[in-house]
């Protein structure tokens, strides 16, 4: 995936920085998600889904998309622009992508494993 | 102390953290990852690979064994995968990896009796696993220090080349779980045996004069030293005994100049007597209880 394959959530991450942390940001949200599931069935063996699989998880788990600023949005726009030009990413790209997105705010497993205490 | 100079000492705290807080830092519910940002609001927390070893013997394996419990050719849909596994395994942490599943097919709105949404979920499982497994490499600092040799810990989880998830999983798995071959190289007897020995002994006997062995706040330590007493020969020691006594692993290799994080009561016990600075921290449920108070 390059650039130009992305656009539309580029697009989408723009057009959302307005209007983030109210029910507005829910037009822009649906295009990403729509458009991330779309990728997986255009491109699926594109490593650039690992990090927009993160990505979505983000987002979308308990609806996270609403608390995040445009702050936060913008700065995930210019990794994904950063590394969607990359030429062919390797596995230590799709980290680092990751992890600059969960130092953006993004929490990219942010579904709890709750245990009984083993010994509490 | 004013409170000023407390936040002060606080920042020149660095804390070594035990699985059991790194389990919740990063598999935690919100209000209790909230809790530890309070608590480490700094850049100063530190693992072991011991401790990394732990994490992925403790949650992301399970995951795994059920992500090819889905993959199996037999298993058509999410909901039979659940029903397999719950049927056949009933600890709490098989369980927790059913809550963490369904919680997946829920964030991609999978549906648990459609046989084409299984592939999606074994997908998402499986790029999960990774990102669990590359953010507790990535967000702590490493001590460093293996002090077991423990080869278990010494086992790549994610492969440098483009390796399709099965095959990647496949390869830590058996290698993981090939105790035979990692016992036959660590160290953990003489660990024990040699290295530590005045401090075992140490252990074992404050494990004889505690009043209450079977309290609650006592039972997890004396365990571990009732096992540490009955290993006295180097064929004695395996994976299954190590994963028994970690704690003690974990409390011998902490630096000593950090601090232990930890939620267990066994240190409690095992860090004063080898003057290592520890804090506890309240469990889950009790953190839960105060945020909806």
């Amino acid at each position: 995936m390059n650039q130009q394959q992305i656009q539309p959530i580029l697009k989408a991450l723009d057009a959302i920085q307005p209007f983030t942390q109210t029910p507005d940001a829910a037009l822009y949200v649906h295009q990403i998600l729509h458009q991330i599931r779309e990728f997986e069935t255009t491109v699926p063996d594109d490593p650039l889904l690992e990090v927009l699989s993160g990505f979505y998880v983000a987002l979308a788990y308990e609806n996270l998309w609403a608390d995040y600023d445009a702050g936060q949005f913008a700065a995930v726009q210019r990794i994904l622009k950063k590394f969607a030009d990359r030429p062919a990413l390797k596995p230590m790209d799709i980290e680092k992508a990751i992890m600059e997105m969960e130092a953006a705010g993004f929490n990219t497993t942010p579904i709890p494993i709750f245990t009984e205490a083993s010994d509490e | 102390m004013n409170n000023k100079a407390h936040q002060e000492a606080q920042k020149s705290i660095k804390h070594f953290l035990d699985t059991s807080v790194l389990r919740p830092v990063l598999l935690g519910t919100h209000a209790y990852r909230q809790y530890f940002e309070r608590q480490f609001n700094d850049e100063r927390q530190y693992v072991s690979n011991y401790v990394l070893m732990e994490f992925r013997r403790s949650y992301l394996c399970n995951i795994i064994k059920f992500y090819f419990m889905l993959d199996m050719p037999s298993i058509k849909t999410v909901g039979d995968a659940f029903k397999g596994w719950s049927h056949k395994f009933k600890s709490s942490e098989l369980k927790a990896v059913e809550q963490f599943v369904g919680d997946i097919t829920d964030t991609f709105t999978l549906g648990r009796t459609i046989p084409k949404d299984k592939a999606t979920a074994l997908r998402e499982i499986g790029r999960y696993v990774k990102r669990l497994d590359m953010k507790s490499r990535y967000a702590f600092k490493n001590i460093g220090r293996n002090e077991t040799d423990c080869q278990r810990a010494k086992i790549p989880f994610t492969s440098r080349k483009e390796v399709h998830m099965t095959e990647m999983f496949q390869q830590f798995l058996e290698k993981f779980n090939d105790t035979d071959n990692c016992r036959s190289r660590c160290v953990i007897a003489s660990f024990f045996l040699e290295r530590y020995k005045e401090q075992v002994e140490v252990f074992l006997e404050y494990a004889d004069a505690l009043p209450n062995p079977s309290k609650a706040e006592n039972k997890g330590f004396v365990k571990i030293a009732s096992q540490l007493r009955n290993a006295q020969h180097e064929e004695d020691f395996s994976c299954r005994l190590c994963e028994a006594i970690g704690d003690a692993v974990i409390a011998l290799e902490a630096p000593r100049d950090m601090r232990l994080e930890h939620t267990d009561h066994s240190f409690d016990h095992l860090c004063p007597l080898l003057n290592q600075s520890h804090y506890k921290h309240p469990s889950e449920p009790a953190i839960l209880k105060r945020s909806q108070d």
